[in-house]
């Protein structure tokens, strides 16, 4: 009867579906119980095929690839270490961590030290991140990296420009009705110069992860992978501009990074869009939109918040997990960001914050790691995170937007995201470098150091305990992190914890605009007063020195800037002599210390290849004091010493001697000279058995093996 | 089954049989969308759609994480170890709308079975007519009838098959239906559908004893009831291809591709995670 039927029945593909709905068939056959069914077992099956061709490919090739590696002589060296890992706690400071040490709050942290080695380390001049964690990468000082600050001018206009990054414009399009399709990608460049040591242990084969060390954007390319920091913008351009849709009515614009758009509700609904960037593919560029839908729920105290294609229902207060924000630009072309929200208010009036729109880790409108998929397979692998350089949304606390808790809540986010990527990437590294820098060490001392300093002008006493010991608190979280991967080293792996600098109060501002002016060197255009932003006030063809950025002074140098009037050699020589002079041991009468503690003359501190785009001196503020708000966006008019009642409160942009970062090593380290945060990458090296370049400013630590 | 299959059997005639006219492959494509839109909709009500997409997050993770730890033989073994374990939690996931997209899709791919994959029996052209004969062969033989065709020699009997054949010559198009006469004087009916050209009707090649399978594949006519002493009859209906780019495929491939092709289409579009 069987062998009957089978031959009654002439077509395959029928009777296979009808088979494997009754039997559990192969996979091939499951393709014709249903498409749905099929699909999902097709697709399942294409990748377990896709994977072995990899894994085999992998394999067949390995023995090749090492091969050549030999004939090359690239393969790595004979190397001291297995392991090479740093955990960077930006800011994290000497003086806290004695004092938490002697509390006994820090075992993790005491056991290493008893352990290896536990040092102050040396900054760079400034004391700043992009400076400190260049010479890191690099073992050069500022005038081999080419990094001084945030911010250098341009020096035709005087206007400040990104110091670390330049971002070019698409010129070359093909034109298609409305539609523009770019004929080219837009320049990126790193301004940083010199090699960072993961690109010369790459040239011989030894394999680096670097997690958002600052100034990678865009991101290296060597042997590893990379996700880039620092200096990567937001969805804007911006340097993280945080949006507030509100009712009120329209107040005084944000001094730092925000927006206010102004919303009307109709119904207990709110429909606006979240306006993005530029759009290069369209004539005109008009600015990208995405449509934001609020809807209002009183009775219960939240609002649905709808974009994108997706919504979530808000309490007052509380804040969202990331939310995609597609901007079409074009057909099939999607500029991809994506925000946090947070419902402030829901009353007479109606206001929601939502963060700095980040580039969408899962396909970012610019490289942001390398290899450029990295920074999607970190997304696909551990969910959505932030990108931006300063991620943690700084600008709206100190505006008052948003609140202590929601600005803590945001940066122990943030920090959670980064210890999951390095703890995944410490797992996956078998022999090589990790270098994992951690920021909320640097952005909650700056924004809560008010609450351990009872001089501070923005103290409060009566804070709550979880703001008055956020500081603390975090510091007892990274020691965990330093505990965990305590236990995970082997015998022949090295650790590193350090910081790029240390952390002081941030009491007084200092606009040495201000005092430039009423010293004479500075002077403005006739009628003016010195209010306007970045300069623009003042009269170039009389001035003969300015500041700009958050430590440098520049003499207004003929043949250097575009209206300089200070001649070089001899004249120039003389001023900053004179400028040193007037400025070491400026008082501050109101608040009865002094204000700068000395002016460096930057040729003195460095030589090097980009010595002509430093500052002409750094400004060595003393502890409590530091550039005013006023002088760091360009303004000159206003006092020279100011309280600083902001929620920014704690900074490291002083004397660099008053703030060096710590160093903690599972290793001895027998120099007895002052250790600086040069000395790591020509250190890294020796351990993997190269030799430093030459050019390299730091020196080698005798580690004990 | 029997009665689900006359209900099928008038849904699908209701459906199909106003769009006879029109190329088969447009009829198909249309079937394919309506299919997809199902399957789609299946999968956005049955499945855990936030889990699938996070376990398909992983996948691709697991993917990208071999390409980057190329070098590295133990990371790739491990890769892979974890694409096989997210590969077994997506088939999980996805097992309840397959089983549910399963059964009314096989049911409907039975329905355009009948309707497109078959063409007909042209008049004048002698066809072979094939009956499974219950019991022993000893016993007297069924004989054929029908209007409209006539019977082109003697029957044939094949003992060590049990199979008895008639070779039967169709004089006029359209339905008309063959009886197969047992010794006892029970008969069997079987439908058979002539036609002059190409064009589409339901068609059914076999009928035979009630069997899950057997209905499932030949859902146009009911059993044979199992005292009549046939098994089965069988009416050799060429095969339908269809025309796509210059070559001949089963119309099932085309339904299939299609199919699969408009889910991945849709599934953005719609919001849906497959």
């Amino acid at each position: 009867m069987r062998s009957s039927m089978a031959r009654l029945v002439p077509h395959p593909p029928v009777a296979l579906a009808v088979t494997a709905v009754a039997l559990v068939a192969p996979a091939a056959a499951d393709a014709y119980i249903g498409p749905g069914a099929g699909f999902a077992v097709m697709s399942s099956f294409l990748v377990i095929f896709v994977t072995m061709i990899v894994v085999l490919a992998s394999i067949l090739a390995w023995p090749f690839r090492a091969l050549w590696r030999l004939i090359r002589r690239s393969g790595p060296p004979p190397a001291a270490i297995n392991r090479f890992i740093v955990i960077g706690f930006d800011g994290q400071d000497p003086a806290l961590t004695d004092q938490f040490l002697q509390e006994g709050v820090l075992p993790n942290f005491a056991a290493l030290k008893a352990q290896g080695t536990y040092r102050r380390l040396q900054t760079t001049y400034p004391a700043l991140s992009p400076v400190a964690w260049s010479s890191f990468s690099t073992g050069t000082h500022p005038a081999r990296h080419n990094i001084f600050d945030f911010l250098d001018r341009d020096r035709r206009t005087y206007l400040p420009l990104l110091s670390s990054t330049r971002i070019g414009a698409v010129e070359k399009f093909f034109r298609l009705g409305k539609y523009l399709i770019p004929r080219e990608k837009p320049a990126l460049t790193n301004l940083r110069r010199s090699k960072p040591f993961w690109t010369i242990l790459g040239e011989r084969r030894i394999w680096s992860t670097i997690l958002r060390v600052p100034i990678t954007f865009p991101p290296d390319r060597f042997h590893g992978a990379e996700l880039s920091a620092m200096c990567v913008p937001d969805l804007l351009g911006t340097q993280g501009t945080f949006l507030l849709f509100t009712t009120r009515p329209p107040a005084a614009r944000f001094k730092e990074g925000g927006q206010r758009v102004q919303v009307a509700v109709t119904s207990d609904r709110i429909d606006t869009v979240v306006t993005g960037p530029e759009n290069a593919f369209v004539m005109g560029h008009p600015p990208l939109t995405c449509p934001l839908t609020v809807t209002l729920d009183r009775s219960n105290h939240r609002a649905t918040v709808a974009m994108g294609g997706e919504q979530v229902t808000l309490a007052v207060g509380e804040l969202s997990g990331w939310l995609s924000l597609p901007f079409p630009a074009a057909p099939g072309v999607t500029v991809a960001g994506i925000a946090r929200v947070q419902l402030l208010e829901l009353g007479e009036h109606v206001s929601l914050y939502m963060s700095p729109i980040n580039l969408d880790p899962e396909s970012p409108a610019m490289p942001i790691s390398h290899p450029d998929y990295y920074a999607g397979y970190l997304a696909k692998r551990h969910g959505p995170y932030a990108t931006l350089g300063l991620a943690e949304d700084t600008w709206a606390l100190n505006e008052g937007v948003t609140d202590d808790a929601t600005f803590l809540k945001q940066a122990h986010d943030i920090d959670d995201e980064r210890r999951t990527m390095f703890l995944t990437s410490l797992e996956k590294l078998r022999a090589g470098t990790l270098v994992c820098v951690f920021d909320a060490t640097d952005r909650i001392q700056h924004m809560f150091w008010r609450y351990i300093d009872p001089k501070h002008p923005a103290h409060r006493k009566d804070a709550p305990r979880e703001q008055r010991e956020a500081i603390k608190a975090l510091y007892q979280k990274n020691d965990a992190l330093v505990g965990q991967v305590m236990a995970s080293l082997g015998p022949k792996d090295l650790l590193m914890v350090i910081s790029d600098h240390g952390f002081s109060s941030f009491r007084r501002g200092v606009n040495l605009n201000a005092w430039l002016r009423q010293e004479g060197y500075l002077t403005l255009k006739d009628g003016a007063d010195g209010s306007t932003e970045w300069l623009r006030d003042v009269d170039w063809a009389t001035t003969r020195a300015y500041c700009l950025g958050l430590s440098g002074l520049f003499l207004n140098l003929r043949g250097r800037e575009a209206g300089g009037i200070v001649e070089p050699g001899d004249e120039a020589r003389a001023l900053k002599a004179e400028l040193i002079a007037k400025l070491t041991g400026l008082a501050d009468e109101t608040g009865g210390d002094i204000g700068v503690r000395a002016a460096f003359d930057t040729r003195a501190l460095y030589e090097g290849p980009y010595s002509e785009n430093a500052p002409d001196l750094v400004i060595g503020y003393n502890a409590g004091y530091r550039t005013s708000w006023d002088c760091a966006s360009g303004m000159v008019s206003g006092p020279v010493f100011e309280d600083n009642t902001k929620a920014w409160s704690g900074d490291h942009c002083i004397d660099p001697r008053l703030v060096p970062g710590v160093l903690f090593c599972n290793r001895t380290i027998a120099d007895t000279r002052d250790l600086s945060i040069v000395d790591i990458a020509p250190t890294a090296l020796t351990l993997f058995g190269l030799e430093p370049p030459p050019h390299m400013d730091g020196r080698p630590w005798a580690v004990a093996s | 089954m029997t009665l689900v299959n006359a209900l099928l059997v008038r849904l699908a005639d209701a459906v199909l049989a106003p769009l006879a006219g029109l190329p088969p492959v447009a009829v198909v494509a249309g079937c394919a969308l309506g299919s997809a839109l199902a399957v789609l909709a299946v999968m956005r009500f049955t499945s855990n759609q936030a889990a699938l997409a996070a376990v398909k997050r992983r996948i691709h993770a697991a993917l990208l994480e071999m390409r980057l730890y190329n070098d590295d033989l133990v990371a790739l073994v491990r890769a892979q170890g974890e694409v096989l374990r997210h590969n077994l939690s997506y088939v999980g996931l996805s097992l309840v709308p397959l089983v549910i997209t399963a059964v009314p899709l096989t049911l409907a791919i039975a329905q355009l079975q009948a309707w497109y994959g078959y063409t007909g029996i042209t008049p004048g052209t002698p066809v072979v007519v094939t009956a499974a004969v219950a019991g022993n062969a000893g016993a007297a033989l069924p004989r054929l009838e029908g209007a409209g065709v006539d019977l082109a020699g003697p029957p044939r009997f094949f003992p060590t098959l049990g199979e008895m054949t008639w070779r039967v010559v169709p004089r006029t198009p359209g339905p008309t239906t063959l009886r197969v006469v047992t010794a006892g004087g029970a008969v069997v009916e079987k439908h058979l559908y002539v036609s002059a050209g190409d064009e589409v009707a339901r068609r059914s090649p076999v009928r035979e004893l009630p069997s899950f399978v057997g209905q499932l594949l030949y859902p146009s006519e009911p059993p044979i009831e199992a005292a009549a002493g046939v098994a089965a009859i069988h009416l050799p209906y060429p095969e339908r291809l269809l025309p796509v780019a210059g070559q001949a495929v089963h119309w099932l491939y085309v339904y299939l591709a299609l199919t699969l092709a408009f889910v991945l289409l849709l599934r953005k579009p719609l919001g849906v995670v497959v």
